[in-house]
């Protein structure tokens, strides 16, 4: 190539483009694309004991299509993971929706007051969760001390409802954004035409606002979902035996356990897993918007 | 006019004593007006007048301070928009992006609890009406602006509304396609016969499309009147100034009688001139004249009664007229004449001198 078609090409649009984007796309490259093609790899070869046994098998698959353990981790995680954006969406919009159309002036603020959580370590957040759900925890000791119950709950820490209170606390404010930002999109003259075409604020609502705003609820949807499945730290610290996850799991096979190809061959499957429902769910969210007239 | 004087003339719309104060902003300062059944009806005014908040009050999306609206004789107040026998064509056209062409249009019959073929029928015939005919399946973001407009006019017509608000609806087209809008939107009122009220800031589109235009400044109404009192007898210098072209002309209040003042100005002398409405003048006053209204007088054999000499400052070429500005002595501002540029009719250079012919009864006192 001689010069000038070297200067040419370097000032192309896409090259351009690429140039613009390369730092971001070498970083992609070298830690997303790269780790998840090592971790295909390994999901094929077979651990022993030391070494690989770098031949290509399904016997990884197999295991975990045979032993019911990873099936039930597998649901159990989806289920968690499904209620805590249940949880956390339904908690968002209100607030979402009072911060887009109430507050008048200082939306700023509000904005900043809800991501204030984040300023604490996220580590620090699930302690502070001990605390409050503990055996002689906050909520217990209240209880007690009201008179109200002779015993400590048990039912509110080291299982799977102390997982589902923790990780929508902290997902909330990823949650309360996608949709804010949705919300105070549309055009409030919308609103207006649907009040002088008869619609009372309720009906207004369900066949104007909920529609236009079902992007940033899909957006929070995949948000909240994606990253909570494979969460480890929150059920190993909150969720005791019963609230063990898929991930927990994952992280056994690459420690304790020795046995990295299983390992590997888990978290693809979760991947896929994952991947499949988040789309369904997002179609399906997206589905029924077209359906209100 | 015709639509306005075949039907019976009791007020559609009354609007009685009206204020919307804004902490200490006054945006409506005591606006009363009656709007009659079957009128096309404009609020013309700048930006910042009160025109559209009087249209919203109307509508029902905000209340009045103090002060009644009626529609049909039924005062309206505690009624919400929703209620109100009001259709309204937004500036922005407010078309709903997640339905379709037909969705929109039928989205205000859902309470009328209609059979869908019924519904689908009136559908089709609003889109009719209003030329969409064929695009029904579209959905609103494949729209041009011009057929956006036409939406939003078709799904406030098929509510059948008493009256039909129209805020600024023309203002996001290009000049063309507004000029012909103009002419459709006053065809199609006449055609449905209901009262249309037009919020707009286009001073051309008042006069072509209305049968009564209220010019509205700083939250109060100038004054209300057919366009053509509105060109020819402006009661005000902000009227006369928002209304066309308009030449102010310095000049002594000397007397005023019934029907008539008397002035004294440098360039025309001491004159008597008509006063219609019957205005009583205080220290504010002016006199205006239309540079239509007086004509230059290019040939020298060319004679008239009064004439006033001057040099030409400067011209402006619109195509069909040239405004020349006139220097004349005894007045700061140049007077602008307007002259139309018929066949063999040469373009006055600058500095050259020239006659403007006039008569008193071009002439408008102005308060």
């Amino acid at each position: 190539m001689t010069t000038t078609q070297f200067t040419r090409l370097m000032r192309s649009e896409g090259m351009r483009g690429f140039t613009l984007m390369s730092p971001t796309l070498i970083y992609a490259l070298l830690l997303l694309a790269i780790p998840i093609g090592v971790i295909i790899t390994f999901s094929f070869w077979t651990q022993h004991y030391l070494d690989f046994d770098t031949t290509l098998t399904l016997k990884n698959y197999a295991i975990i299509w045979e032993k019911p353990i990873y099936q039930t981790l597998l649901f159990r995680s989806l289920i968690v993971a499904g209620t805590v954006t249940l949880v956390t969406v339904v908690l968002a919009y209100p607030i979402a929706y009072f911060v887009a159309f109430r507050v008048q002036d200082h939306k700023a603020i509000w904005i900043f007051l809800i991501t204030i959580p984040f300023w604490t370590s996220y580590l620090l957040r699930i302690f502070a969760w001990k605390l409050v759900l503990g055996y002689d925890g906050l909520i217990n000791s209240t209880l007690i001390n009201l008179g109200l119950i002779d015993e400590p709950l048990s039912f509110i820490l080291y299982n799977m409802n102390a997982v589902i209170v923790t990780l929508s606390h902290a997902w909330l404010p990823f949650a309360i954004l996608p949709i804010y930002v949705s919300l105070e999109k549309i055009d409030r003259s919308l609103l207006e035409a649907a009040t002088d075409l008869g619609d009372k604020p309720l009906m207004r609502f369900l066949r104007v606002t909920l529609p236009l705003s079902l992007p940033g609820v899909i957006a929070a949807t995949l948000v909240v979902f994606i990253p909570t499945v494979g969460d480890y730290v929150t059920p190993k610290l909150v969720g005791g035996k019963d609230g063990v996850m898929i991930a927990n799991f994952i992280q056994i096979q690459f420690g304790k356990a020795n046995n990295w190809p299983l390992g590997a061959a888990l978290a693809i499957t979760a991947m896929v897993c994952v991947t499949a429902v988040a789309v369904s769910v997002a179609g399906f969210i997206k589905f029924i918007g077209s359906r209100i007239r | 006019m015709s639509a306005a004087n075949s039907s019976n003339s009791r007020p559609m719309i009354r609007v009685d004593q009206v204020w919307r104060r804004f902490g200490d902003f006054a945006a409506l300062d005591g606006v009363s007006l009656d709007i009659k059944s079957g009128e096309f009806f404009s609020l013309l005014g700048p930006s910042g007048c009160g025109k559209t908040t009087l249209l919203r009050l109307i509508a029902g999306f905000d209340d009045p301070t103090e002060g009644e609206i009626f529609i049909d004789d039924q005062p309206m107040s505690g009624v919400p928009a929703n209620r109100r026998p009001t259709n309204m064509v937004f500036q922005s056209y407010a078309i709903f992006p997640h339905l379709t062409v037909a969705q929109n249009v039928a989205y205000g019959l859902r309470r009328q609890r209609l059979s869908s073929t019924e519904r689908d029928k009136r559908v089709q015939d609003s889109l009719d009406q209003v030329g969409l005919g064929h695009l029904g399946a579209r959905r609103a973001n494949e729209l041009s602006g011009g057929q956006r407009q036409r939406v939003a006019l078709a799904r406030a017509l098929i509510m059948r509304p008493k009256v039909l608000l129209l805020d600024e609806p023309l203002s996001a087209l290009d000049k063309k396609l507004r000029e012909h809008m103009q002419v459709e939107l006053r065809q199609l009122q006449r055609q449905v016969g209901i009262t249309f009220i037009l919020v707009t800031h286009d001073q051309e589109e008042a006069v072509t499309m209305s049968d009564r235009i209220a010019v509205m400044f700083g939250g109060k109404i100038a004054q209300c009147d057919t366009p053509e009192q509105i060109y020819q007898h402006p009661k005000t210098r902000n009227v006369a100034d928002f209304i066309g072209g308009m030449n102010f002309i310095e000049a002594n209040l000397l007397d005023q009688t019934n029907g008539h003042v008397t002035i004294d100005s440098s360039i025309f002398g001491k004159v008597q001139i008509n006063n219609p409405h019957g205005v009583t003048f205080g220290s504010s006053f002016s006199v205006g004249v239309r540079p239509e209204r007086i004509t230059l007088m290019i040939d020298s054999n060319q004679e008239a009664e009064r004439v006033i000499e001057g040099r030409i400052a400067g011209a402006s070429y619109y195509g069909d007229m040239t405004y020349y500005s006139v220097a004349v002595p005894g007045q700061d501002e140049p007077i602008t004449v307007s002259m139309r540029n018929t066949v063999g009719r040469r373009i006055l250079a600058e500095n050259e001198p020239v006659r403007i012919g006039w008569g008193p009864e071009s002439l408008v006192p102005l308060a």
